[in-house]
């Protein structure tokens, strides 16, 4: 690879006590990429994506992110880095507003503290527009039609997981981690979810995408990095991780006997 | 602007307001009087927690720390050092604020564990007010603390002192109403609803928990402040670790993320227990049965009072198995 990608993990390796999750992981992620994380479940996906976004410090390896090396370093740092995620298990602020949510993915572009606050300094009133009009240019963008001023907690399933997609690109981050952004949703929510994913990487992200539907995987990836047992299985393009035989035999094949 | 400020259902606000300053004149009696301000004084206490439990979740067992800082400090600035009584007044809430900087290295710290450590802290300083003569009288306690007053204005009455505190309490209310609908107050929701999605979306909760802790000492002090120069005397029990769970209770029984119900929560309980002295040994017992039985009824408190009455008849009514409707009570 001749460009330096956005994002070059090597070697990244997390334990928990004696237990070994990832092991020695490789991935890179080029700038406006479509990037797919596949493999079985209890493969490390997650706690890969734990990693990059912050939430856990990696046991050995490097992550650079824009050249940089960023392993370790606290989610909100990274958040303001511009790596964004959403969460597998949706983790949304159920009493706060829709437009109140996405807001709270907006903090680092505006510094309004206590003191604006109390005071209603000119600032805070300044950014408190800015942050309505951009939550809602969001809310818009990720396809989400409800009432910005109803509570989050009363969406339903499938706009809870759009929701979390505008509260992460609220700030148009450079890469987006979305940790199965399909799941609980039906086949029109999954085509909308596509059509999303594709006008998020002409805004101008990289996308890091775990998820279980293949055919959502194989349609929307430029490359594939596989995971089994902790290890970085394949790496390839959607046809290449296809055809290959290891990953027929600890992934694909299994489930295609299993399943279907 | 008017409507900014008061927000939305403003009418049962001004009605309160006006209730409150009528009282004076409705109900002269003083020992009335000298109950209904030592109620506002721990109105602005439980407002001062209701920010830091509420808002941010974060639970703190030492709030009689800040309390009892503001308190001896602008008492022992006035009697010792012949402070004039207005910088006191800043003086102890900026102490008893400075003084939760201290704890930001045990902001890192999540639940339980923040609010063992906070409960440690509020023992540290009773100790420190207890046995430190030099600095605090110890036992003796501060006396001749004099009136409160603002220039030419002495608040020396029962009345007058109710209109300074009722004063203080909406300044404070106001400010946190204020708070609560700005960036810091989104960033405490956050915070409190998900601390991993607010880290993800770039917030530091460190940061955040430690501006809390010190715009919480900050009102716990003016509090303290208040209560010196309303009671005119300090003694180190004033500030135990029963103080610490007297204020958390005002916040629960009032309704957690409610700053209505923090201030209704402040009433409720001072004047109970000053009514309720006839019957001194069951009144812990009857404060243990309210807070297990709001612990039982959600966190909302007496503000889930009129949800639960309308469920209770509804459910009188349809005489169904379970009312389906529990969702759409909320306005």
């Amino acid at each position: 690879m001749a460009e330096t990608p956005l994002l070059l993990a090597q070697g990244v390796g997390k334990r928990f006590g004696g237990l070994n999750a990832l092991d020695g992981v490789s991935l890179a992620v080029a700038s406006s990429e479509i990037h797919g994380l596949i493999g079985p479940n209890g493969a490390g996906k997650t706690t890969l994506v734990n990693l990059l976004s912050g939430l856990l410090a990696p046991s050995a390896g490097s992550i650079r992110f824009q050249g940089e090396e960023v392993a370790g370093r606290p989610a909100h740092v990274l958040a303001r880095r511009g790596i964004r995620r959403t969460f597998q298990t949706l983790r949304i602020f159920p009493e706060m507003t829709v437009i109140g949510n996405v807001a709270v993915g907006y903090h680092i572009h505006t510094r309004a503290e206590v003191f604006d606050a109390l005071l209603r300094t000119p600032r805070a009133r300044r950014e408190e527009a800015e942050v309505r009009a951009r939550a809602q240019e969001a809310v818009d963008f990720a396809g989400l039609d409800v009432d910005p001023h109803m509570p989050a907690g009363a969406l339903a399933y499938g706009q809870q997981r759009l929701l979390e997609i505008a509260r992460a690109i609220v700030a148009d981050p450079r890469l987006l981690l979305l940790d199965e952004p399909a799941a609980g949703m039906n086949p029109s929510e999954c085509e909308h979810l596509l059509c999303l994913i594709r006008r998020l990487r002409q805004r101008g992200m990289a996308l890091l995408i775990i998820e279980h539907r293949m055919d959502l995987i194989m349609e929307a990836c430029h490359r594939i990095t596989v995971l089994n047992y902790g290890r970085s299985l394949a790496e390839g393009t959607p046809e290449e991780i296809q055809a290959n035989p290891a990953v027929i035999e600890a992934y694909l094949g299994k489930s295609n006997r299993a399943g279907a | 602007m008017a409507r900014a400020f008061l927000g939305d259902r403003w009418l049962p606000r001004v009605l309160a307001v006006g209730a409150a300053i009528a009282i004076p004149w409705i109900i002269p009696q003083r020992y009335f009087l000298r109950v209904a301000d030592l109620a506002l004084v721990y109105a602005v206490l439980a407002l001062g927690l209701q920010l830091l439990l509420g808002s941010a979740g974060q639970l703190s067992l030492g709030q009689a720390a800040f309390y009892g800082t503001g308190a001896y400090t602008s008492a022992l600035l006035i009697t010792k050092l012949r402070v004039p009584v207005e910088v006191a007044f800043l003086a102890g809430a900026v102490v008893a604020a400075v003084l939760a900087v201290t704890l930001v290295p045990i902001t890192r710290l999540r639940g339980n564990e923040l609010a063992v450590a906070t409960l440690g802290f509020g023992v540290i300083i009773h100790a420190v007010i207890l046995n430190e003569e030099w600095l605090t009288e110890g036992p003796l306690g501060v006396m001749r603390i004099p009136p409160f007053r603002l220039g030419p204005l002495v608040f020396d009455t029962e009345s007058r002192f109710y209109y300074a505190a009722l004063a203080v309490v909406l300044l404070v209310y106001g400010g946190f109403r204020r708070l609560a609908h700005s960036r810091f107050g989104r960033a405490l929701e956050a915070i409190r609803q998900n601390e991993d999605a607010a880290r993800t979306s770039g917030i530091h909760p460190v940061v955040y928990k430690s501006k809390v802790f010190v715009v919480t000492a900050f009102t716990a002090g003016i509090g303290g402040v208040l209560f010196a120069h309303l009671n005119g005397y300090l003694n180190p029990n004033d500030f135990t670790l029963t103080e610490s769970i007297n204020i958390l209770m005002m916040v629960v029984v009032g309704g957690l993320q409610s700053l209505e119900g923090a201030v209704v929560g402040a009433i409720v309980l001072v004047f109970a227990s000053e009514y309720l002295r006839a019957f001194k040994e069951y009144r812990m017992i009857i404060y243990g049965a309210l807070l297990i039985l709001f612990m039982i009824f959600g966190m909302e408190g007496l503000r889930g009072l009129p949800r639960l009455a309308a469920r209770g008849v509804g459910r009188i009514f349809s005489r169904g198995p379970r009312p389906q409707a529990e969702r759409s009570g909320r306005g």
